[in-house]
């Protein structure tokens, strides 16, 4: 079986834009995992009773519902339209799992720590936000680091909804060329080199706060 | 951190190695007819549509059924050889055929250029219009959705997308990965129009029931033409499989299978220019089965 690459060239264009929009979804969706996860894991650490109850439903909920399953809900049986649909489906899903993260990362910092820094009149919320956090977050990094990667995989899921990331214009070049192993060798050095940019950002993050607690 | 990045690295340098390496290692030509090894496995693999009727489909009582999978029981049943049906999609067909993971598709699939650059088509077997499915109430000419603000629901890999072009190369094609969700983005008013066969048309609306009352079927713009795929430079096999859709015709049986499924009668002759190549019923050779 001989290659031709040059398809790849052909098709550049498709290619590029349809890195360009899992790029987009991929950061878009981070960020609001992110904020949104923080939250209810913060919520499900150190708030109250009802607090805890509530955000473990959220967690178990959307954990154990396929995000394809997020998806067609938001698109086709709430309406929203695809590019809306494809970002909450992403960020609701990949929150449950960011929360996760986020209250353990919580619960691995020694109580002890939160005690000191009352004790040395700190309130409440600058002893979380000046002791506690900073050290949960050096613990939850790496995990974060492959919550992240989960995105940019679980991104390829807005094609059902016809949005043409890049795993659509993949199966596009595919189609129409039949150079199917051209094309998946592709995508994958670009959907590795998100992945690996994502794990560099994040090692980055981790050795400011390594420097910042020393 | 950074161990791991690297680790990470060093892995995918690996695979790409692997994968190149693979690529470039000598792969076996076809050294036999498919007509050969068939003969010699005793089983026709025969791919099949297991989600487009009345071309191929599963029954409700879990049979495989259709036009494509009865032509493919007479193609066994002539060669002598059991039959094996294997689901194809619009997406796997061509390599499944390159791969050698099916003998023939027996499908959907449309002739066009760019597909016999890498397979080869048997004569058309099956010629089914193109018109539009659309919301009732809405035109039902397709002239009037050939501009751009209107959008397009097809499926990705589909020939409707290059065929809809052809007609309005400036139109928002809105490009689905199944059926389903297609014409549920048409009852929803997330696209405008979907071109697909006459038979797919009538098959979804008698599929949805009471459901379809939002949908109307609008007129033809094309005459799509289907061929039975066969792998590249193959032709003892692709002679054979003319010769016994040609004999199935002089039999009459293949017109009778195709108004069993389709309806109607085959609206077109099979063969060469309509015509049937003379002695096509003459068993000649040991290597020509029937």
């Amino acid at each position: 079986m001989t290659l031709d690459w040059h398809v790849i060239w052909e098709y550049r264009s498709d290619l590029l834009q349809g890195f360009v929009l899992t790029l987009q979804l991929s950061l878009v969706a981070i960020a609001g995992a992110s904020l949104l996860g923080t939250l209810v894991g913060c919520l499900r650490a150190s708030g109250g009773f009802l607090a805890r109850r509530l955000t473990a439903l959220y967690v178990e909920l959307l954990r154990n519902i396929p995000i394809v399953v997020k998806l067609f809900l938001a698109h086709f049986i709430l309406g929203i339209d695809a590019l809306p649909a494809g970002i909450a489906a992403l960020i609701l899903h990949q929150s449950a799992y960011v929360a996760d993260v986020t209250a353990a990362g919580l619960r691995s910092v020694p109580s002890g720590q939160a005690d000191a820094a009352l004790a040395l009149g700190l309130s409440r919320r600058r002893s979380f936000s000046l002791v506690v956090l900073p050290q949960a977050a050096r613990a939850m990094i790496p995990p974060l680091t492959t919550q992240y990667t989960q995105i940019v995989k679980n991104s390829s899921v807005v094609m059902l909804v016809a949005l043409q990331e890049l795993t659509f214009m993949t199966q596009r070049v595919e189609h129409e060329t039949f150079r199917g192993l051209e094309a998946a060798t592709t995508a994958t050095i670009l959907y590795a080199a998100l992945a690996l940019a994502i794990a560099a950002a994040m090692a980055s993050v981790e050795r400011a706060l390594e420097r910042r607690a020393a | 951190m950074t161990s791991l990045l690297c680790r990470r690295v060093l892995c995918l340098v690996i695979a790409l190695g692997v994968g190149a390496a693979a690529s470039f290692a000598a792969s076996p030509g076809l050294a036999r007819s498919t007509l050969d090894v068939i003969r010699e496995r005793g089983k026709l693999l025969a791919g099949v549509r297991f989600d487009a009727p009345p071309n191929g489909y599963v029954s409700p009582q879990g049979e495989i059924v259709g036009f494509g999978p009865d032509l493919a029981r007479e193609l066994a049943r002539h060669l002598g050889v059991e039959l094996e049906l294997v689901q194809v999609t619009s997406k796997n067909r061509i390599p499944l055929l390159q791969s050698g993971q099916i003998d023939a598709d027996i499908g959907t699939t449309t002739p066009t250029k760019t597909r016999d650059e890498v397979v080869d088509f048997s004569y058309v077997y099956v010629v089914d219009p193109t018109l539009i499915l659309v919301r009732k109430g809405d035109s039902t000419d397709p002239a009037d959705y050939f501009d751009s603000e209107r959008r397009v629901g097809a499926l990705q890999g589909s020939f409707y997308v290059g065929l809809w072009r052809q007609h309005s190369p400036a139109a928002r094609i809105l490009e689905y990965q199944e059926l389903p969700e297609l014409v549920v983005a048409l009852a929803q008013g997330k696209v405008d129009v979907v071109p697909t066969m006459r038979s797919q048309a009538f098959g979804i609306l008698e599929a949805l029931g009471e459901r379809a009352e939002g949908l109307a079927v609008g007129e033809a713009f094309f005459e799509d033409v289907m061929a039975i795929g066969l792998r590249e430079n193959d032709s003892d096999w692709r002679d054979w499989v003319n010769w016994a859709l040609q004999r199935l015709w002089a039999e009459g049986i293949y017109q009778a299978l195709y108004k069993k499924h389709y309806r109607m009668d085959p609206p077109f002759a099979l063969g060469d220019a309509g015509r049937l190549q003379p002695g096509v019923d003459k068993i000649a050779q040991e290597r020509d089965p029937w």
